[in-house]
């Protein structure tokens, strides 16, 4: 799981062009969106939800399950191992 | 004077619910043109009260389009006269009325409507691009991005409309949950409909130039399409007369390196309907209807 949290973190740094950040300055349970954590927005969320199917073949649809998936990098990977394809 | 700028403007039909469902009545039976005649008295009170939106008008007129100042005044009254106009039709359009649509460029939409990938099919506010919505026709399923501070009466008739075509309104929620419907029917070969000159749900934008100055356009639309490596056309509908629009479709991004980064191409595409929407409003001035100052 360790792992998969590392390239998660590596993924969202190059899928939002994160330049001057290291998977080590992105907290595991820290909320990805709003004032704390990584502060992303809605523009983000298309990213993620991109990157979610392109690497892992996984297709995030319903708003709920979405917004759940996407809480930390922690859930993440959480969600990504128990549901991958790829 | 402090002006409107993006995120404040929410850019919703004016009038409450009550007096949307006489006019709805109204439209039944009453001649097109003398709606319009009854409106025309009211505009001035519309410039007098409206500072905000008159200034914003007049300084597009003036600065942006070049005309003097005497021409700038009338042509703030036409602008305003023109904005009434395509709310009468869309509430005419609500009451069972049609209009003539001028569809010669209607094959650029039928090519990708007819193909298997979904796209992005971008509107402003320039002209009556809710009419877009309820004429052009296809099967595939369309998700249409619209903003929750319309008047109920609004929604239902749109809903209602929209019910009869397998148009599906997607509002714009906090919570984000709209980006994954729109996700969803891209992903599915649908069609994704969203204004491309107004910022939503991010506060990102690309800055691209317009009328001579850089003037800030949502980053959502153009990324949306990069990342999944749609096509994109940008749609207006432009009222010629009393009866009659015209249909412009415009393929972005067509010749694109898709090799190039999402983000790169997401911008060159921003750029490009800028540009498209530039010459559109420059043949059709008094239907440029954001009544802000837009470059802000």
């Amino acid at each position: 799981m360790k792992e998969l949290i590392e390239e998660i973190k590596v993924q969202i740094i190059n899928a939002l062009n994160l330049e001057e950040m290291t998977p080590a300055d992105i907290d595991d349970n820290a909320p990805l969106f709003g004032d704390e954590g990584l502060g992303l927005d809605s523009i983000d969320v298309l990213e993620l939800i991109v990157l979610m199917e392109k690497n892992y073949g996984i297709k995030l649809t319903n708003p709920a399950e979405g917004k759940a998936v996407f809480q930390s990098v922690a859930v993440m990977a959480d969600y990504v191992s128990k549901n991958r394809k790829k | 004077m402090a002006q409107y700028e993006h995120n404040e403007w929410h850019g919703s039909t004016g009038g409450t619910s009550w007096m949307q469902r006489a006019m709805l009545k109204l439209f039944r039976f009453l001649p097109i043109p003398l709606a319009y005649a009854c409106m025309a008295p009211v505009i001035p009170f519309y410039m007098l009260f409206d500072r905000r939106g008159y200034r914003a008008s007049y300084n597009f007129f003036r600065h942006r389009i070049g005309r003097g100042q005497l021409h700038s005044f009338f042509s703030v009254y036409a602008n305003e006269f023109r904005m009434g106009q395509v709310v009468v039709d869309r509430f005419a359009l609500y009451a069972g009325r049609s209009f003539e649509l001028e569809n010669d460029e209607l094959p650029v939409f039928m090519r990708l409507a007819e193909a298997e990938p979904g796209f992005v099919q971008l509107g402003s506010h320039a002209g009556n691009f809710e009419l877009a919505g309820y004429m052009l026709r296809s099967i595939k399923r369309m998700g249409t991005l619209v903003f929750s501070g319309e008047t109920e009466t609004v929604m239902q008739q749109r809903a209602a409309m929209f019910a009869r075509m397998n148009v599906e309104m997607v509002p714009v929620s906090d919570d984000m949950s709209h980006l994954f419907t729109l996700n969803a029917i891209l992903s599915e070969g649908g069609i994704v409909s969203m204004p491309g000159d107004r910022l939503f749900g991010s506060s990102k934008s690309f800055s691209c130039p317009f009328f001579g100055d850089p003037a800030p356009f949502p980053a959502g639309p153009f990324m949306l399409a990069a990342q999944r490596s749609v096509a994109m056309v940008a749609v207006f509908v432009m009222k010629e007369s009393v009866h009659r629009y015209r249909l412009f479709v415009k393929r972005i991004g067509e010749k694109l390196d898709q090799a190039l980064p999402s983000r790169v191409r997401a911008e060159a595409m921003a750029n490009e309907f800028a540009a498209n929407l530039e010459n559109v409003v420059r043949m059709y001035p008094t239907q440029w209807f954001n009544f802000y100052d837009f470059w802000k």
